[in-house]
């Protein structure tokens, strides 16, 4: 090809939009290549982008001290697709795997297997953590509590766990390598909600009982160790790469 | 370039130069009927399939108003046919459209 | 946007100047023809222009303001889980109101088999026009729903956006879960077949087992200690009347403070 359009590529063949960066493949260089409505719809596209951004450059409109993004426009246009996807998806799944209905209701026959739905698999493990249960040799060995109370009971701690959380954890740290220790605390509490839902599907779970009932606890220490250690390990590089503009902005605490 | 013998002159085929209204045009209006043609003919392919549809029964009404009765197998292949018919068209209508092409759209290569 | 009207292209004129092929021909004239009577392209260019008017004064996003080297948020994905909880609502709500048409919360024994309630969902599986598939919608959207509730939370939680301004927000966002889950439970017990009932006998059975006030919430909320009529009928109050409105009220309030407050941002 001649100088001329050697010269073109770079500035998207004298529709005057300048790629913003000369060294790497722009979006414009992989597109010129192509015709058609797919040509015109980059071209829309780029140009609103780079009217945009010059937009942006120029304009004070928006210095912001609290760290967020705008609700609207932002997040929720660009929701948009996604939400759009989704609903095909929930109607697809709705279409190729329907619901059964089972026996109608019978007081007199006690199934073998009685679960709730998925979601409350986690609180129904709960319930089965009797041999926590303190035994008080105070009163003569007898449980401080009912097995059931107990059950309910550790629901209401793990409930108002989570309710102190922001109480707890305070700061101006977002991302998990800059705070090692929580992001440990909730991969080991989603592992704790997962070994829990499999302790309550017990007896559907080809496994012996006591290991399972040990796991439980053991595999969220076991995870929420790993998490950390290895969120340690990033932390000095990535932080420093990172976020190197942003911290001298915004030291962290 | 694999894309340097491309016309626009039309004649050969593959693309034609139009001015920009035009070609809003033609992609606005191609594109509304391939799909109104697509959609509108999965619903005869549907009234074939299926016994009952609204389709089927105004036009064995329709039919009937001209005394004349098909057997259910030959009614079926009939709108089954349109119905790939109309489909084809609908695809037929929407490839014609790619042909015609802005200025400077066409310019493939670099 | 004038009424004025726009210079037309000479479009006849322009295509005697050009070789084209006669079904070239006729396609550009049957477009244009339909142009001229339907202007669906003026419309479009309305909207081409709004685009560009929208898009002019958007505040500048965390990335741009600090001009950090990822441009795109890779978690990005995960912030749309709330919409998708959302939504998932709305669509279950929707689905929910159709299928309430033909729903009857009653326990009194069929004519065929199982309870009035059974029997209700059976025709409405089975007789009814689409009523397959409302089923499936509803179910599909509630499990959806209660999946990206958890999954919203976990995000809230790994990107730290509990943080200062917002304890709040992750209070109610707690109680909306658990709300949540009172929904699917509520409407998992409405089939009234053999999981529903024992799922329900499990219910009593916490409900009394919490000290002081057990047997209390277990009358309010079970109407008794064992499953029957009250139990479905209330069942269908909580899932139908009570929840729906706490529920769209809390909703309102959570995205009204995320609104005010903006999209905590993971830095």
């Amino acid at each position: 090809m001649s100088d001329d359009n050697q010269h073109d590529a770079r500035t998207d063949g004298g529709t005057g939009i300048v790629p913003p960066d000369d060294d790497t493949p722009t979006w414009s260089e992989r597109k010129s290549r192509r015709s058609g409505l797919p040509r015109l719809t980059y071209e829309y596209f780029e140009r609103a982008r780079r009217e945009d951004q010059n937009l942006r450059e120029e304009s004070t409109y928006v210095e912001r001290d609290v760290l967020a993004f705008p609700t609207w426009p932002h997040e929720l246009i660009r929701n948009l697709a996604l939400t759009s996807f989704f609903v095909g998806m929930l109607l697809l799944l709705s279409a190729t795997l329907p619901p059964h209905i089972g026996n109608p209701a019978n007081p007199s026959s006690t199934p073998s297997i009685i679960l709730p739905d998925w979601y409350l698999y986690w609180s129904f493990g709960l319930l089965k953590l009797n041999d926590l249960n303190p035994a008080l040799s105070l009163v003569g060995g007898q449980k401080l509590m009912a097995d059931r109370t107990f059950g309910v009971l550790a629901n209401v701690v793990v409930v108002g766990a989570i309710a102190m959380v922001p109480f707890l954890n305070k700061g101006s740290a977002r991302r998990p390598v800059e705070q090692p220790f929580w992001a440990a605390i909730g991969m080991g509490g989603v592992t704790f909600a997962l070994t829990l839902s499999l302790l309550s599907i017990k007896n559907l779970m080809p496994m012996d009982v006591h290991l399972l009932f040990d796991l439980t606890f053991l595999a969220p220490i076991v995870i929420g160790c790993l998490t950390y250690a290895v969120l340690k390990t990033m932390r000095e590089g990535y932080m420093y790469d990172l976020n190197r503009r942003y911290y001298r902005l915004r030291p962290p605490k | 370039m694999a894309d340097d013998d491309r016309h626009r002159n039309g004649r050969e085929g593959r693309d034609v130069e139009v001015p920009m209204r035009l070609y809003k045009t033609v992609t606005v209006f191609s594109t509304l009927i391939a799909v109104f043609a697509v959609v509108f003919g999965f619903l005869l392919l549907d009234a074939a399939a299926l016994g009952t549809g609204l389709i089927r029964q105004a036009v064995r009404s329709l039919l009937g108003l001209l005394s004349l009765s098909p057997s259910d197998s030959l009614l079926s292949a009939m709108f089954a046919v349109a119905g790939l018919a109309s489909i084809a068209v609908g695809a037929g209508v929407y490839v014609l459209g790619t042909r015609f092409q802005a200025a400077e759209m066409g310019e493939g290569g670099d | 946007m004038s009424l004025k009207e726009k210079d037309e292209h000479d479009h006849l004129g322009w295509m005697k100047g050009k070789q084209l092929s006669p079904i070239e021909k006729g396609y550009l004239f049957t477009l244009i023809w339909l142009d001229k009577r339907f202007r669906v392209v003026d419309y479009l260019e309305l909207l081409e222009t709004l685009y560009y008017r929208v898009n002019l004064q958007m505040p500048k996003s965390h990335t741009e303001q600090y001009n950090l080297d990822n441009k795109f948020w890779y978690w990005y994905p995960l912030y749309a889980l709330g919409s998708f909880s959302t939504l998932a609502y709305v669509v279950a709500a929707i689905s929910g109101a159709l299928l309430g048409f033909y729903y009857t919360p009653s326990a009194a024994a069929a004519a065929d088999t199982g309870t009035v309630a059974y029997s209700q969902i059976t025709f409405i599986m089975q007789d009814l026009q689409f009523g397959f598939m409302l089923r499936s919608i509803h179910r599909w959207s509630a499990q959806v729903m209660t999946a990206a509730v958890f999954l919203h939370m976990l995000r809230v939680y790994f990107t730290g956006a509990y943080k200062e301004p917002r304890e709040l927000n992750w209070l109610l966002g707690i109680v909306l879960i658990s709300l949540t889950m009172g929904f699917g439970y509520t409407g998992y017990l409405l089939p009234w077949d053999q999981l529903a009932y024992w799922a329900g006998q499990i219910g009593v059975e916490m409900s009394l087992s919490i000290p002081l006030i057990g047997e209390w919430v277990a009358q309010l909320v079970f109407g008794g200690f064992s499953l029957g009529a009250p139990t479905l009928q209330r069942m269908y109050i909580l899932h139908v009347f009570l929840l729906p409105f706490v529920v769209t009220t809390l909703i309102a309030i959570h995205i009204a403070i995320v609104w005010i407050q903006g999209i905590a941002e993971p830095h």
